[in-house]
């Protein structure tokens, strides 16, 4: 039983809780456990001094990872990792816990052993963790049964070395005193892409030589847009570190600020600096986040106003010469469809965003139903095949946007559906029944074009998209058109056929 | 022409060349002269990712910058850099005077608008920060709204994918006042050999606007020995190569165009080179 000596509380804005008071009593080590824990350890004790290797920095980062696990903004963070740590009379934590639960460790993969784990910590953070087997039962733990552990026995258990009851000086920390003590950084050099590196990076840029195992608290890498929430994000080059004390935020800040300074001013870190290392407080980097997304907003709001006065993006039509903005005239000439190159980062002109479709309608509904457009005479047409590329609908929603493998495929749809005028019953309906000319739910389908279909493929994967514009370059020749019985084409119009009234509507488009 | 990604970068179309170097300018484009690219038409051969092509139409007051490049993978790629470069970029309604506690406080112009007073005051380009399109994904680009817009980035720069060496993209018609190589004379040279070499000199000068400027960075022949064991043919070709870097001056000025100006050695190690600037004069 080892009582925690408390350090001085102070006030949040001056606590220094990196001022760790060492243990004055370090537990004793069984003469069997002991030995158990150096088998296990052998390799981590004969590495050498030379150059790391690859297998010493993954050590090296499972320790880092470890330490991080165990900050004061992690017992912050999680009650239970605290109550655990509670529980246990000498503030011991088992290893499976940490592997479980920590945000650090537990998305690893594949997950670390806590063999390796203990090498790691015995080679790198010994100083500053105690690890030992398990001697307390799991199964006695508050927060055991919750989740499944595989090894009720032969597990470890790690713990701060230096206490000093970090847990009462941070207690009453609001997320304010942590945000404070956060920054945003960017332009990491590539060696350094991962949180460990992060960690190894940051703390060579510290002003004191020798920082405090925990000077670093937090390390976050930004989600990507289209992450799921158990996906591990990937380091891009920027992060969110939080520090335990204001003067390293400070004084980090001042040295890497935002618009860079030319070179001169700090030697250490000489390669951040050739990567454009920069740093924000992150209260101006979520102000900057907020003006990022109200000026996407007003963005998306000026295309959408501007649709029909939309200029040929220059990539999309190659012949141009100087691109000035164009208005086409009311009721011109159809324009020629557009090429696709493989250099095109989508199909152009395969897009037809259709509404008034059943709201609990789904994808194969909607495609047996579309597919009509490519039958004649109860004949599916040979080049109709596959036409559909791909349905994007959700359910709920009243429309839907029809990738279509090529341009033609697209006009052919188009008029399909403007000539024959038809509406779906139910979410089952995949013949569609006739609906009376001036029928409000029949479908409206059109062609999406300039910007709108340029924002609709940009959220689309790229793999997708290349498969796309490969699929409409196999297609696209004239020869696949001339496949078509005359009669279809007849019926449904060639694609270059005079006078297609182009619709110009207003759409108000959701940001 | 579709390169498949796991054979050898033997056209020096290396995949995330430059998010392994360090990169916060071109340090060849800072030996340039400020007004070299000022209401220009530009064609980049070998752009690779597009960096230094969305460089000089973002912030050299470029007219038109056109990235030409032989492999498809790294092209696609140049189109998203010219997105991240976009989503970055100051929004152009700013106002002249930022808040006091605007993040970004130091008005730091970018080069080329120091000396260009009478441009409207440029976006700053790297005002947001890079997560934002991460996290919230890229800024929508609007169409162009009139002709000066036109000029701008991002509508000012576009890519193509081509062995321009060996065949012209539509651009070409309407010829360019500068054209860049960086980084690709060994490449052409090796591939193609002198033929190759003097196909793409003759090239360069045939789409230049008389006065114009071929903007080059060879490099050194003792780099060749290590590009040229990647690949047999490359291997083949070097054997009978008699051109050297030493003579590209001459064959240039065979060709029609001035002698060179040597505007400086930039990089590091293996990557010092000279960055040379010739005029077309025949």
């Amino acid at each position: 039983m080892f009582p925690f000596i408390p350090r001085k509380v102070s006030r949040p804005t001056k606590a220094s809780i990196s001022q760790q008071q060492p243990h004055p009593a370090v537990a004793q080590k069984e003469p069997a456990e002991m030995q158990r824990v150096n088998e296990l350890s052998v390799a981590a004790d004969t590495k050498g001094k030379g150059k790391a290797t690859k297998s010493d920095l993954a050590e090296e980062d499972y320790a880092i990872l470890t330490i991080l696990s165990l900050s004061e903004h992690a017992l912050w963070a999680d009650p239970e990792l605290r109550r655990t740590m509670d529980f246990n009379a000498e503030g011991y934590i088992p290893l499976s816990y940490l592997l479980h639960h920590s945000p650090y460790l537990s998305k690893l993969s594949p997950l670390p052993s806590e063999v390796s784990l203990v090498k790691a910590i015995r080679a790198h953070a010994g100083d500053h963790l105690d690890v030992r087997v398990l001697v307390s039962a799991p199964s006695r733990a508050p927060w055991y049964g919750r989740t499944a552990v595989k090894e009720d026995s032969g597990g470890f258990e790690v713990r701060r070395k230096s206490e000093g009851c970090p847990v009462h000086v941070v207690e009453n920390w609001s997320r304010h005193d942590w945000d404070a003590r956060t920054i945003y950084m960017e332009c990491i050099p590539p060696h350094h892409r991962s949180i460990p590196g992060i960690w190894r990076l940051t703390r060579t840029l510290l002003s004191s030589s020798s920082p405090s195992t925990w000077a670093v608290q937090v390390i976050t890498l930004p989600p990507h847009h289209q992450d799921k929430e158990t996906d591990q994000p990937k380091c891009k080059g920027f992060a969110l570190v939080t520090f335990a004390e204001l003067e390293d935020v400070t004084y980090i800040l001042g040295h890497w600020p935002w618009d860079r300074q030319p070179a001169g001013q700090d030697l250490d870190g000489e390669e951040a600096f050739k990567y454009g290392f920069r740093t924000l407080s992150k209260p101006k980097w979520q102000a900057l986040n907020e003006e990022y997304l109200s000026y996407r907003k007003r963005l998306l709001e000026e295309i959408a106003e501007n649709e029909d006065e939309e200029v040929p993006t220059p990539r999309e039509t190659h012949a141009e010469r100087e691109p000035t903005p164009q208005q086409d005239g009311p009721d011109t000439s159809h324009p020629a469809l557009p090429n696709v190159t493989l250099s095109s980062p989508y199909p152009p002109g395969c897009l037809v965003f259709v509404r008034n479709v059943h709201p609990e309608t789904n994808k194969t509904t909607l495609r047996t139903l579309f597919s009509q457009a490519y039958v004649l005479d109860s004949v599916s047409l040979e080049a109709g095949a596959d036409a559909l590329d791909y349905v994007d609908f959700n359910k709920g929603m009243d429309t839907c946007y029809l990738r279509l493998a090529t341009p033609q495929h697209a006009q052919i749809l188009v008029d399909y559906l403007q000539s024959n005028r038809k509406k779906q019953t139910s979410g089952l309906d995949s013949k569609g029944a006739e609906a009376p000319p001036a029928d409000k739910k029949s479908f409206a389908a059109e062609l999406v074009e300039g910007t709108r279909e340029e924002l609709y493929w940009a959220k689309v994967p790229e793999k997708v998209r290349r498969q796309a514009v490969e699929k409409a370059l196999a297609r696209s020749s004239s020869d696949s058109w001339s496949e078509l019985p005359a009669k279809a084409v007849a019926l449904h119009g060639a694609p270059d056929s005079g006078e297609r009234k182009r619709k110009r509507k207003r759409r108000k488009r959701d940001a | 022409m579709n390169i498949s990604s796991n054979t050898q970068p033997i056209h020096g179309n290396y995949r995330g060349y430059y998010t392994k170097r360090p990169f916060v300018h071109d340090p060849r484009l800072t030996l340039l002269p400020t007004s070299i690219f000022k209401d220009a038409r530009v064609l980049d051969v070998g752009c690779n990712e597009g960096w230094v092509t969305c460089e000089i139409a973002q912030s050299w007051g470029a007219r038109r910058v056109i990235g030409v490049d032989i492999d498809d993978t790294l092209v696609r790629a140049a189109w998203k850099r010219r997105r991240t470069v976009w989503s970055q970029q100051e929004p152009a309604t700013h106002e002249a005077t930022p808040a006091d506690d605007h993040p970004s406080k130091g008005k730091k112009r970018k080069k080329c608008s120091e000396e260009c007073h009478e441009f409207p005051r440029i976006p700053r380009p790297e005002y947001f920060p890079a997560s934002c399109e991460h996290m919230f994904s890229p800024l929508p680009i609007p169409a162009a709204r009139s002709p000066e817009d036109a000029h701008t980035f991002p509508h000012n720069v576009m890519f193509y994918t081509a062995d321009w060496v060996n065949h012209d993209i539509p651009e070409d018609a309407n010829q360019y006042d500068v054209v860049v190589a960086f980084s690709i004379s060994k490449w052409i040279h090796l591939n193609g050999g002198d033929e190759g070499l003097r196909c793409f000199f003759h090239r360069v000068h045939s789409v230049l606007l008389p006065g114009g400027k071929f903007v080059l960075e060879p490099q050194e022949w003792e780099t060749y020995a290590k590009a040229r064991r990647m690949d047999a043919k490359l291997k083949e070709n070097a054997k009978s190569l008699q051109l050297r870097p030493e003579d590209f001056e001459r064959v240039l000025s065979e060709i029609g165009f001035g002698p060179a100006q040597h505007v400086g050695i930039t990089g590091e190690g293996g990557f010092r080179r000279p960055v040379d600037i010739y005029v077309k004069t025949g």
